[in-house]
C-alpha cells in the first residue's frame, strides 16, 4: 500500500504542476488552459526523440523543456493579441480549439503509438523504509512546490504579478499605464510552459504513454485545478497530489481498478458539491 | 401555448424563405439518394449524423450560453443503449431509439445537478473531465454486441444505403424542426434569457438551475440520437468515436460554423466529415483536418459569437432587403379599458427594517430603514456610490444582508432566493439593462408575464414600445430599458425596485416614458421604490424622497423638503468650509 501511495506521488506531482500552472494562467491571463498537459507533451516527447538520436538526457530534456515553454509563449501572444477584449465562454471556446490543433500537430509530428522516455538519473533512487523513492518523484514534488511558493510569491508582492493581473483584468488601461503587454504574458506563459514539461518529462518517464494519453493528463490536472477553485495555488497543489495517489491506490485491489479513470471525475464532484452549496451568481452586479 | 400567443412571435412563425429552405433541404436530401454513390452516402450519412450531435452543442452553447465537453459521450450512451437493448432484448430499431434519447437525458439530468450552478467555466471543466470518466470506465470495456458481432441493423425500409441515408436527413430534419420549435417555447426562450444572464432570469421569478438544466438535458438527448443512428451506420462501433478530444473537436467546428442554426449544425457535420476525404484525395495527410477546425474556430471566435452561419444570415439579410427601421412613432394611444383599477392604499407594501451590509471595512449600508406604501412611489437619491443598488440587490435577494428584515405584504421574505422573492410579487430592473438580444419583445414579455401578467400588446401600448414582433437586438438601449421596465410591470408586482429606469433616455421619449410610469402605481397598486439621479424624475413621480450617502439615510420628506435640506446639498455638492 505505501508503495502505492509513493507511486502516486510522482503523478500527483506532475498533476498538481499541471493544476498550478492552469490557475497561475486562470489568475494572470484570465484564461484556463486546457493545453497544458499537452504542450507538456510536446516538451517530453520531444526530449524523448532527441535522447533516441543520441542526445545525452540532460539537453535532450532541456531542448524539450524549451520546446514547450515557446509553444506556450506562442499562445499566450495569440490570446493576448485577439481575445483580449472576449468574454469567457468566448475564451474559453477558443482554448479547446487550440487544444484540438495541438493534439492534431502533436500525432502528425509524434504520431500516437507509445514511445518510452528516458528515466531520469536511473541510478539515483533510494529505498526510505523498504519503499523505493525514484529522483523523479522527488523533482517533480520539487517543482511542484518552487512552483507554487515562486508564483505565489510573484502573484502577491511583486510589481511583475500586480501588473500582470492588470493586464488580464483591464488589458486597455494596463497598456495605457505602460504596462509591458507582450514582456509580461510571454513571461508567465512562458513559465507554465518550462513546469509543465519538466513535469511530464517525469511522468512520461514512469508511465510510458502515447502522446494523446499524455496529453489527456489534463484531466487530473483539472481536477487538481478545480480543487484550488482556479484560484488557490496551494490548494491545486494539495489536489494534485491527491488526485495521483488515490489514483493509485485505487489499484491496490482489482475491482476499485476499473474505476480508476474515473477518480478525476469523483473528486471534482465532491469538491464541486462542496464548494457551490450556496447560490452564486453570475456578475457581482 | 395558445395560439395567440404567437402572434407576436412573427420572426419564429413559418415564413416562406423557411418552407423554401425545407424543401430545398428535402429536394437535396431525395436527389443524393438517388444519385450518388454508395461511397459518397456512406460519407454523406455520417456526415448527417454528425450535423445531429452540432445540433446538441447548438442547443447547449449557442442558446443556453454553456460549453459543454461531453457531447460525444452522450452520444456514446446513446450507442451504447442501442448496442444493449439489441443484444438482449428483440426490440426493433425504431423502438430503440426513445431510449437511446431518454439515457442521456437521465444522465445529463444526473450529471446536470452538481453542475447545476456552474457556468462558463467550472461547467466546460466539469463535463470535460465527466467524459473522461465515461471513456474510461464504460466505453473502454467495449460495446455491447462488439465482442459477440452483434450488429445493430437499421430498420428494414431503411436497410438500404440510400434508404439509411434518407432515414438519417428525416431524422436530422425532425430535429432539427423540434429544436426551432423549442426556442419558440417558453423554455425555450428561458434559455436564451440565461444565456444573457442568470440574474435577470432569476430576477423574473424563473429558477436558473432547472432553465440550464433542461438545456443540458436536451441537448444530451439530441445527442444520444445521434449516437443511435451512428451505431446503425456501422453495425459496430468502439470507444475511439466516443472519446473527450471527439466532444472537443465536434464543439470546435459547431463554434465555427454556428451550430446555433440549422445550416450551421449541417455544415459543421459535412465538413467534418469531407474534409478528410478531400484531404486524402488531394494526397495529404487526413490527420491534419482538426488543425483545419482549430484555426477555423478560433478564427470564427476571433469575430464574436454566432460563427459562420450568424455572419451568412446577417449578409443574406442585408442584401435580401432594407434593413427594417423599429417603428417608434406608435402614438400614445389610450389605454384600454380592461385594466385592472385599484385605488392607492394606505397599508405598507414594502417594508425594508434596518438592513446592513459591509464589504470589508466599508459599510455599504448601514441601518437602512424605509417603507414604502399599497400604490405609490418612493424615491432614493444619492450620491454615486452611496449604496442605493446595494439597497435593490438585499432587497430583491442577491446579496444577504448581516442584520434586519424585508417584509412584502406582510411576509418576512428575507430569507427567501431572488426567484422566490420575484413569485411573491416582487421584481426589480438592473441598471445595466440585461434583456435577452435574441428574443422579441412580445417574446420577452410573455416570460416577464409568466402567464399571469398583462397582456402583451396592451402592455406594449402602455409603454410606447416598438410592435411586439420587433427583436430586442433592434432596440437602442433607451428602448431595451423602457422594456426592461415594461417587462418588471407585466407580471402585476405587488412592489418593484426600479434601479435607474430614466437613464439613457432623453427628451420626447423621457416624457412618455416617465408618464407610463406614473400611472403604475394607480393602475396595478403596485409599490414602486425608484432609485433615480433624475431629480426632475423623482420630484415629478414620489410622494416621499430618501437621501443615502456612504450608507446612510442622511434626509426623508417630500422631494422639494430634502432637496433643499442642508445635508442632502452637501452630499451632492460638497460642503463649503
Amino acid at each position: 500500500m505505501l508503495t502505492l501511495v509513493v507511486a502516486g506521488l510522482a503523478a500527483g506531482g506532475a498533476y498538481a504542476i499541471f493544476g498550478v500552472s492552469i490557475v497561475v494562467l486562470h489568475r494572470m491571463a484570465g484564461v484556463v488552459n486546457f493545453s497544458q498537459a499537452v504542450v507538456g507533451a510536446f516538451g517530453a516527447y520531444f526530449a524523448a526523440v532527441l535522447y533516441g538520436r543520441g542526445w545525452d538526457f540532460l539537453p535532450a530534456a532541456a531542448a524539450g523543456v524549451a520546446l514547450s515553454a515557446v509553444i506556450s509563449v506562442a499562445i499566450g501572444l495569440m490570446f493576448a493579441r485577439v481575445f483580449s477584449e472576449a468574454d469567457g465562454a468566448i475564451r474559453t471556446g477558443a482554448m479547446i480549439a487550440v487544444t484540438v490543433g495541438l493534439f492534431a500537430v502533436g500525432f502528425r509530428f509524434f504520431s500516437d503509438t507509445p514511445r518510452s522516455v528516458p528515466v531520469i538519473f536511473p541510478s539515483a533512487s533510494r529505498t526510505v523504509g523498504g519503499v523505493v523513492v525514484t529522483a523523479g518523484t522527488v523533482i517533480v514534488l520539487l517543482v511542484a512546490l518552487a512552483t507554487v511558493l515562486l508564483m505565489g510569491w510573484v502573484l502577491s508582492s511583486t510589481r511583475v504579478g500586480t501588473q500582470v493581473r492588470a493586464i488580464s483584468e483591464l488589458p486597455v488601461v494596463a497598456e495605457l499605464l505602460g504596462v509591458p503587454l507582450f514582456a509580461r504574458t510571454a513571461l508567465v506563459w512562458g513559465f507554465t510552459g518550462l513546469v509543465s514539461a519538466v513535469g511530464m518529462i517525469v511522468v512520461a518517464s514512469n508511465l510510458p504513454g502515447s502522446f494523446s494519453s499524455l496529453g489527456f493528463l489534463i484531466f487530473p490536472a483539472m481536477a487538481a485545478a478545480l480543487i484550488g477553485a482556479f484560484r488557490s495555488l496551494s490548494l491545486a497543489l494539495v489536489g494534485g497530489v491527491l488526485v495521483g495517489v488515490v489514483e493509485a491506490v485505487s489499484s491496490y485491489r482489482s475491482t476499485w481498478a476499473e474505476y480508476r479513470g474515473a477518480v478525476p471525475f469523483l473528486i471534482a464532484l465532491v469538491v464541486l458539491l462542496w464548494t457551490q452549496r450556496h447560490e452564486v451568481w453570475d456578475a457581482a452586479r | 401555448m395558445r395560439r395567440a400567443d404567437f402572434a407576436w412571435s412573427a420572426p419564429f412563425r413559418i415564413r416562406r424563405t423557411d418552407l423554401a429552405a425545407s424543401a430545398l433541404y428535402v429536394a437535396a436530401a431525395i436527389a443524393i439518394a438517388g444519385s450518388a454513390n454508395p461511397f459518397w452516402l456512406f460519407l454523406l450519412t455520417s456526415a448527417l449524423i454528425t450535423a445531429v450531435v452540432a445540433v446538441s452543442v447548438g442547443v447547449i452553447y449557442d442558446n443556453a450560453g454553456l460549453l459543454s465537453l461531453c457531447q460525444m459521450s452522450f452520444a456514446g450512451m446513446g450507442a451504447w443503449t442501442v448496442g444493449w437493448l439489441n443484444l438482449k432484448t428483440s426490440l426493433p430499431y425504431l423502438a430503440m431509439l426513445p431510449f437511446a434519447a431518454l439515457v442521456p437525458f437521465a444522465v445529463g439530468i444526473l450529471v446536470g445537478v452538481p453542475a447545476l450552478r456552474l457556468r462558463g467555466l467550472n461547467l466546460a471543466v466539469f463535463t470535460l473531465v465527466f467524459s473522461a470518466a465515461v471513456a474510461r470506465v464504460v466505453f473502454a470495456d467495449g460495446f455491447p454486441g462488439l465482442i459477440e458481432g452483434n450488429r445493430v441493423r437499421p430498420p428494414g425500409f431503411a436497410s438500404s444505403e440510400p434508404g439509411f441515408f434518407l432515414f438519417c436527413a428525416a431524422a436530422l430534419g425532425f430535429v432539427g424542426l423540434a429544436v426551432v420549435a423549442l426556442r419558440r417555447s417558453r423554455t425555450g426562450r428561458w434559455w436564451f434569457s440565461v444565456r444573457r444572464s442568470e440574474r435577470a432570469t432569476a430576477a423574473m421569478g424563473r429558477s436558473v438551475v432547472r432553465t440550464k438544466l433542461s438545456a443540458f438535458a436536451v441537448s444530451a438527448a439530441i445527442a444520444g440520437l445521434g449516437g443511435a443512428l451512428l451505431v446503425a451506420l456501422h453495425g459496430i462501433v468502439s470507444a475511439a468515436s466516443f472519446q473527450p478530444i471527439e466532444s472537443m473537436t465536434i464543439l470546435t467546428s459547431a463554434l465555427m460554423f454556428g451550430a446555433g442554426h440549422f445550416e450551421g449544425a449541417l455544415l459543421a457535420g459535412l465538413f467534418g466529415r469531407l474534409i478528410p476525404n478531400f484531404l486524402s484525395d488531394l494526397g495529404l495527410p487526413q490527420d491534419i483536418a482538426p488543425m483545419i477546425f482549430a484555426v477555423g474556430g478560433v478564427l470564427a471566435l476571433s469575430q464574436g459569437e454566432g460563427g459562420l452561419s450568424a455572419a451568412l444570415r446577417a449578409l443574406i439579410s442585408r442584401l435580401g432587403r432594407p434593413r427594417e427601421t423599429p417603428d417608434h412613432s406608435t402614438a400614445a394611444s389610450p389605454l384600454p379599458a380592461c385594466r385592472l383599477s385599484r385605488l392607492r392604499g394606505d397599508g405598507p407594501m414594502l417594508d425594508i427594517q434596518n438592513i446592513a451590509v459591509s464589504y470589508g471595512a466599508v459599510q455599504a449600508l448601514d441601518d437602512v430603514s424605509l417603507t414604502v406604501t399599497e400604490g405609490r412611489f418612493v424615491g432614493v437619491i444619492g450620491p454615486n456610490g452611496a449604496g442605493k443598488s446595494t439597497l435593490v440587490d438585499i432587497v430583491s435577494g442577491f446579496l444577504a444582508s448581516s442584520q434586519g428584515r424585508v417584509i412584502l405584504d406582510g411576509m418576512d421574505i428575507s430569507s427567501l432566493p431572488p426567484r422566490k422573492r420575484a413569485r411573491m410579487g416582487m421584481r426589480r430592473t438592473f441598471q445595466q439593462g440585461l434583456t435577452p438580444r435574441d428574443l422579441t419583445v412580445g417574446g420577452y414579455l410573455d416570460l416577464a408575464g409568466s402567464g399571469s401578467g398583462l397582456p402583451v400588446e396592451e402592455a406594449v401600448s402602455w409603454f410606447s414600445l416598438p410592435p411586439a414582433t420587433t427583436p430586442v437586438a433592434a432596440l437602442d438601449v433607451g428602448s431595451r430599458r423602457i422594456l426592461e421596465v415594461c417587462g418588471a410591470i407585466i407580471s402585476r408586482p405587488k412592489a418593484v425596485l426600479l434601479d435607474e429606469p430614466v437613464a439613457g433616455l432623453a427628451g420626447h421619449e423621457r416624457e412618455r416614458f416617465v408618464d407610463a410610469l406614473a400611472e403604475v402605481p394607480t393602475t396595478l397598486g403596485t409599490a414602486v421604490l425608484l432609485i433615480e439621479h433624475d431629480l426632475d424624475v423623482v420630484a415629478s413621480l414620489c410622494d416621499t424622497a430618501i437621501v443615502l450617502d456612504f450608507g446612510r439615510v442622511i434626509a426623508a420628506g417630500t422631494p422639494s423638503e430634502v432637496l433643499s435640506n442642508p445635508d442632502v446639498v452637501a452630499a451632492y455638492l460638497g460642503r463649503a468650509s
